[in-house]
């Protein structure tokens, strides 16, 4: 974009540099390799500049009043007018000609003396505060803080273990009341029910009495608190945050593919926080979307392979599999929860048994922010990939007409409920069906063969969302004993379909074989080589579709009809 | 919601007097106090329902005044000033008094519920000190002996028929013009053009008073002249700002902004909450019109949409006295449509502050007018010239400031430049208080008199048998002058100059030259009897207590120096704490977002590297390593 | 490079051939010994002295109020060069009301003696001095969980520290004092 050209030069602690155009200071100097510390500062949220740890040095070349000229010093370079008093590094944007100190003794006595005061009335928590080990105060108390205390006088008491609503725990005395709580609920969130009261160094964060912090973006306060103040109930006193594997996935949720990070220890999942991509998410993710790791433990989770209600090692049951859809009345259900390779199998196998392809839609209401109104993930892959060629609705009554006519007698069910989408008991009676799915449901008890397949954790994919951006995401823990990534399953089940031998492949290799279908917007991508905030497709003739979404954080349906996949509903 | 009618007609009128409805909550929440006694959690949200916001913005402001109260207190409410002038003159053993013959702990209800008490911070009346308040009138100098009388006389509810006892608001309604019978209220060299008429005899607040001395005339000829012409004015008359800051008024005007197309407001800043301060009191109290005359030209200069006047709560009397002042130019037509027969029209609006000294900054005073927690803002961006109320452009001066509008474009901007000398036009209001024979406010040209003068001559010297120890040239805010200091170096003009703390010129680069600030032109005085270290305690707890809290090194640096201090008071003293305050206070300054830091950081600084011996004398009287974490057995006292 | 010394030996004399002169010394040397106060410790009868900063097993201490001092913050399970520590970190139920202040306790602490090397870092990291290396040297068992110590053995062999920090006692004063409970949400009034 044009923004790159857009940037002025700054003279950051003796050295010209060129920065962003109207960007804040700390902002400006981060790719300079220069850290301005903060708390108070969110890029996503309004400046406030009260915890006044970002206060650098600055000044501006000197020009004369009457002339406009600039004033030269003895060596004839120009002189910089120094301000008074050290300003606020995120609040103060760049100019031509601006002079930053960020690393002189006068800023490191500013970090030094605002750590201080931090760290005054700031109960000695440590061991038992989830922040630990990614906590703001931990780590420029570490850089620029003193090393011991001065203090010693008796510390403000304030309550503790408050609970402010069903998922976020609140302890008074670890604010530092810098307000990004308060910001997000009034300017993101749009429910104010946060603020200060009392005044002073006895002022304390609180929830109204009687109103809870309960709304489906919550946990982000969480994730924003520099300090253990908010903390997660989910997440509280389970692991910590030193032994967490991180690992980038996608929320499954909706059609907007929150980006976000898997925190995995040993092959458990302990949390999910949202990972920034300014063009999808933010910095934010729904509290239901973080839920959804709870499938990987869940007491109805699919964790062998079965047929009938037997056992069987992988090989049986692909056998039986096989046998069953070697019949001339097939008909293959697939869903818009499985990632695009495995849509893409599916559609070999489609085409291989000259089998009709059904999908139904899950739809819902729309919050306007991060959760759209059509409540699977990649429902556009369907569409790339060629599983389905037209936007489906949200039942399978034409497949349940076949049904009850009898053509249509075997079933290969992916992730899907059949029951749950307008099929009836009836309809199934007689009709055999194999189900590849993570949760036990009506359908896979009904199942001939069960097939288990694999959470978004426990296997790497792609997904594309309602901005036609293709997101990857990548495995954090192994699945259950003796499972398969889904892909690498529908893979040898068309081998075994074929009668050939299963050829190991790669993602990269599948993804050469998408591209090759005439067409395909899929075109030109290895699976390796699509970048970590996803890239945007060209939707080409799937533009004018009649997609259920109207409006989301970066989506807006009137734009993306026009021709713009996203548009931004915040001014940034 | 159980309320009067009378008080439903009187919210519902405050939310139409304001552009924006939140800017309502304060007033609509002392409308409900006031019939209620208390504001109550229903109404709470009654309050948030009426104005569209959520509870959670209501409860803020309500936890965040002292004058708001949750829960009921007793039938009557005594307040006791603590803050230094009068504590000086015995406060505290006042409030002991009280809390023995009323039966009631500070901060308490009595028993039987008929009184509560407690410790207030300065309610700028200091130069009669100590000041009681019971509910809303202002009872002075309740010291000693005769605050054992005021005390049985409360209890046994003869207080209002008590010959002995008036209170100010009862002085300015009886007119008695000379509310202080020890200050002579006129010395010479004072020049009265602000005080001219406040405390002559048979003078009134009324309009009809105001007329007689050919009241309003100026805003009458100020109207046909252009606006730009009274800017112009206002700049050649280089009056500088009367509230503390000593910017020049000429030049804010200059830089509001006339062409963002958003309305422009002009605000008065009433809200006197300096220690040491009582100027702004008597021009409300005694000669509000003049006020309202310097206001309406001033808002005609600046073509201000709409003027308020920001008057702090305690003021109970002075707001209404604004109120019925205004109703009666408006009657008159020199306030509202139409002023004076112009095509100009402004209306002024009092809105009632509640018990925050921050209000007194200007970008908490906006806050505060638009309904929120009064935390000043950053500056950049939002300057109130360009980014004021409402985020329009505004215009924020002190009552002082604006009625020297009037008498600027009374007598032309250039003869007004003439009093005073260069840089420091005009006259200023000095406010005397602490241990002199006869504490009281003046009226001198700038630069007509020194500290000493005012001390020795004007108001009859130290108490019997004291010498000076220490002055505060500027409200406390201001760093300490120490007797016996000298004071070298050269003006701004470049004249050298050698003063002792007596030939310290009373203006605005005077006190600057000696290394302190004119500020807000409140003086208190010191004699040897004060501990240096106690002064300091009281004066920390003052700013530790009004402290917005909004950023980090005020918030948490002032209630340190304060329990540094406390703890030094009451034998905790380490060899340590007088260099730790030094360190505190250095690095406070200059790293807040408003003037508060320096605020609270000055007397620190000035007090502990100019008084040393007082704190290491407390150190030294202390053994090292009191028991830690130490617990004060009380706030801090003086004795 | 080291500097290599060529020591020369000297021929044995016509004495020395006899080797009976280095006999004779090496027996008194014996017999002198014999005489000497003996050295040798009888284990397992005699146990050896401890010094004060040996490092034996590691063990859990409580506080004088026989309070477990631990609280899992899994510092120590971070820094084991081993690997040894394994902690599950927990919360305290509401229903001790007497610990609820401390708000964490570990659910499981178990040590393996088999992957210790008594290296002590556990004990200086500890920020609660929770867990301190004693004087137990001697420590067998017949079967590898034997050699697992769960939380109930490091604290039975732990015993109590006899410190006077009190720091969380001292906190739910602090908070008593002003009305708030071990856990509630009453706010903090204005003075």
């Amino acid at each position: 974009m044009s923004e790159e050209n857009n940037t002025v030069t700054i003279n950051l602690d003796g050295d010209d540099v060129q920065v962003t155009a109207g960007a804040n200071l700390i902002e400006a100097v981060a790719p300079h390799g220069k850290e301005i510390p903060h708390y108070c500062y969110h890029p996503k949220l309004s400046v406030v500049g009260n915890c006044r740890m970002c206060l650098v040095e600055m000044g501006m070349p000197m020009k004369d009043r009457a002339t406009g000229e600039p004033i030269l010093d003895e060596n004839g370079e120009v002189k910089i007018g120094w301000m008074p008093k050290p300003v606020i590094g995120c609040g103060t944007n760049v100019a031509p000609g601006m002079h930053v100190r960020t690393d002189s003794e006068l800023v490191h006595d500013c970090r030094n003396g605002v750590m201080e005061f931090l760290l005054v009335n700031h109960p000695l928590d440590c061991p038992i505060c989830d922040q630990a080990g990614e906590c703001g105060l931990q780590e420029f108390a570490l850089d620029y803080g003193r090393g011991y205390s001065r203090f010693v006088e008796e510390k403000n008491v304030k309550p503790k273990q408050v609970e402010l609503g069903p998922r976020v725990v609140l302890d008074d005395e670890r604010c530092i009341l810098c307000s990004r709580c308060i910001r997000f609920c009034q300017e993101v969130a749009d429910d104010d029910v946060l603020g200060f009261v009392d005044r002073g160094s006895h002022s304390t964060l609180t929830c109204y009495p009687g109103k809870s912090l309960e709304n489906n973006y919550s946990l982000n306060t969480v994730d924003i608190c520099p300090v253990g103040a908010l903390t997660s109930k989910d997440f509280r006193f389970r692991m910590r945050a030193w032994f967490l594997k991180e690992t980038p996935t996608i929320c499954s949720e909706s059609s907007v593919g929150c980006n976000a990070t898997v925190s995995s220890r040993e092959g458990v999942v302990h949390r999910i926080t949202p990972r920034r991509n300014d063009a999808v998410n933010d910095t934010w993710m729904t509290d239901s979307g973080r839920s959804l790791y709870k499938e990987i433990d869940h007491k109805d989770r699919i964790r062998s392979f079965r047929v009938g209600s037997k056992e069987v090692s992988v090989s049986e049951a692909l056998e039986a599999a096989t046998n069953l859809l070697g019949s001339s009345k097939v008909a293959l259900v697939g869903s818009g929860s499985c990632s695009v390779e495995e849509q893409f199998s599916l559609k070999k196998i489609s085409d291989y048994l000259d089998a009709p392809t059904y999908l139904a839609g899950h739809f819902g209401e729309e919050d306007g922010l991060l959760l759209s109104a059509d409540r699977t993930p990649n429902l556009r892959g369907a569409l790339a990939t060629g599983l389905i060629s037209k936007y489906p609705s949200d039942n399978l009554k034409s497949l349940g007409r076949r049904l009850a006519k009898g053509e249509i007698n075997t079933l290969l069910c992916v992730r899907e409920d059949l029951l749950d989408v307008g099929l009836t008991p009836t309809q199934l009676k007689g009709v055999r069906i194999v189900y590849l799915g993570t949760l036990e449901n009506q359908t896979s008890r009904m199942a001939k063969v069960v097939l288990p397949a694999l959470t978004t954790f426990e296997r790497s994919g792609s997904f594309i969302n309602l901005q036609f951006r293709l997101q990857k995401f990548l495995q954090a823990i192994p699945g259950p004993a003796g499972t398969l990534p889904d892909v690498f399953l529908l893979n040898q089940l068309l081998a075994e379909l074929r009668k050939e031998p299963a050829t190991p492949f790669s993602m990269d290799e599948i993804w050469t074989e998408m591209g090759k279908r005439r067409g395909s917007i899929l075109k030109g991508f290895t699976f390796g080589e699509i970048p970590l905030d996803g890239v945007l497709l060209d939707p080409g003739k799937f533009r004018a579709f009649p997609y259920v979404e109207r409006k989301n954080l970066h989506f807006n349906l009137s734009d993306f009809r026009k021709g713009s996949n996203t548009s931004s509903q915040q001014a940034t | 919601m159980e309320l009067n009618k009378e008080t439903r007609t009187r919210i519902r009128e405050a939310i139409k007097r304001y552009p924006i409805k939140r800017s309502a909550v304060l007033p609509l929440l002392h409308l409900v106090q006031e019939d209620q006694g208390y504001v109550s959690d229903e109404a709470i949200e009654w309050i948030a329902s009426q104005l569209e916001l959520e509870p959670i913005n209501v409860y803020e402001l309500l936890t965040f005044y002292p004058m708001l109260r949750r829960k009921p207190l007793g039938k009557k409410h005594v307040r006791v000033c603590r803050t230094l002038s009068c504590a000086l003159r015995g406060a505290h053993r006042t409030c002991a008094t009280l809390e023995t013959e009323l039966d009631c702990k500070e901060g308490d209800v009595s028993e039987d519920g008929e009184f509560s008490l407690e410790y207030v911070e300065c309610q700028a009346s200091c130069g009669t000190g100590p000041v009681v308040l019971v509910d809303e009138l202002t009872y002075e100098e309740v010291e000693g002996e005769k605050a054992l009388r005021f005390a049985r006389s409360l209890k046994d509810r003869n207080l209002g028929s008590d010959p002995d006892f008036i209170s100010y608001e009862e002085k300015v309604e009886a007119g008695l013009g000379e509310p202080h019978e020890k200050a002579p209220h006129s010395a010479p060299r004072e020049k009265k053009i602000i005080l001219q008429h406040a405390d002559a005899r048979a003078y009134r607040n009324d309009l009809k008073t105001y007329l007689a001395k050919d009241g309003y005339e100026t805003l009458k000829k100020a109207v046909r002249r252009k606006p730009e012409d009274i800017c112009a004015e206002v700049e050649a008359s280089g009056v500088r700002g009367r509230g503390g800051a000593g910017f020049p008024a000429g030049m804010k005007w200059k830089f509001l902004d006339r062409r963002s197309g958003n309305p422009i407001y002009l605000i008065c800043n009433a809200d006197e909450s300096e220690p040491g301060t009582f100027k702004d009191r008597q021009i409300i109290y005694k000669d509000p019109h003049q006020l309202i005359e310097g206001m309406m030209i001033a808002a005609y200069a600046i073509q201000a949409k709409l003027a308020f006047i920001y008057i702090r709560g305690e003021f109970f009397e002075g707001a209404r006295i604004l109120e019925k002042a205004i109703a009666d130019a408006k009657a008159q037509g020199f306030v509202g449509e139409n002023v004076a027969g112009s095509k100009y029209s402004c209306e002024i609006v009092v809105h009632r502050g509640a018990g925050a000294y921050i209000c007194g900054e200007e970008t908490g005073l906006i806050e505060s007018l638009e309904g929120k927690r009064p935390y000043p803002r950053i500056k950049p961006p939002f300057f109130p010239a360009a980014l004021g109320l409402y985020q329009c452009p505004t215009i924020v001066n002190n009552v002082e400031t604006l009625c020297n509008v009037k008498h600027i474009v009374d007598m032309g901007g250039n003869r007004y430049s003439k009093l005073g000398h260069a840089g420091n036009t005009g006259t200023r209001i000095w406010c005397v208080s602490g241990q002199v024979k006869r504490p009281g406010y003046y009226e001198f040209p700038n630069g007509a008199v020194t500290l000493g003068e005012i001390i020795y001559d004007v108001c009859g010297g130290l108490l019997p048998g004291r010498t000076l120890k220490a002055v505060i040239p500027g409200g406390s805010s201001a760093k300490v002058l120490r007797a016996g200091e000298r004071f070298q170096g050269k003006l701004k003009n470049g004249t050298a100059f050698d003063w002792g703390i007596e030939d310290v010129p009373l203006d605005f680069d005077g006190p600057m030259a000696a290394g302190s600030m004119s500020g807000s032109g409140g003086i208190i005085v010191m004699d040897d009897g004060v501990d240096m270290v106690e002064a300091l305690a009281n004066v920390s707890y003052f700013y530790a207590h009004e402290s917005c809290g909004q950023c980090t090194p005020c918030r948490e640096g002032s209630l340190w120096m304060k329990k540094i201090t406390t703890r030094m008071t009451q034998g905790g003293a380490r060899v340590d704490d007088p260099d730790l305050l030094l360190s505190i206070a250095n690095q406070i300054e200059g790293r807040t977002i408003c003037a508060f830091g320096e605020a609270c950081a000055w007397p620190v600084q000035s007090f502990v590297s100019k008084f040393r011996e007082d704190f290491d004398a407390k150190t030294d009287s202390s053994p090292d390593g009191a028991q830690l974490p130490f617990t004060p057995a009380s706030e801090p006292v003086i004795k | 490079m080291a500097k290599t010394k060529v020591m020369e030996r000297k021929p044995l004399s016509w004495a020395e051939r006899t080797y009976l002169p280095q006999i004779i010394t090496g027996l008194l040397t014996t017999f002198r010994n014999l005489f000497r106060p003996k050295v040798t410790l009888q284990y397992p009868d005699e146990r050896p002295r401890i010094p004060n900063d040996y490092r034996g097993v590691p063990t859990l201490v409580k506080d004088p109020n026989e309070r477990e001092k631990c609280v899992s913050c899994q510092l120590c399970e971070f820094v084991c060069p081993p690997k040894a520590i394994r902690i599950t970190p927990g919360a305290i139920s509401t229903e001790e009301t007497d610990r609820t202040h401390v708000e964490k306790a570990p659910k499981e602490f178990e040590i393996n003696m088999l992957r210790c090397i008594y290296c002590g870092y556990c004990e200086e990291v500890c920020p609660e001095e929770a867990i301190f290396l004693q004087d137990i040297y001697s420590l067998n068992g017949y079967t590898r969980e034997q050699m697992q110590f769960n939380k109930e053995k490091l604290y039975e062999l732990g015993g109590v520290l006899p410190d006077q920090h009190f720091k969380w006692d001292k906190k739910r004063a602090a908070a008593e004092k002003i009305g708030l409970g071990s856990s509630s949400d009453e706010e903090t009034e204005e003075e």
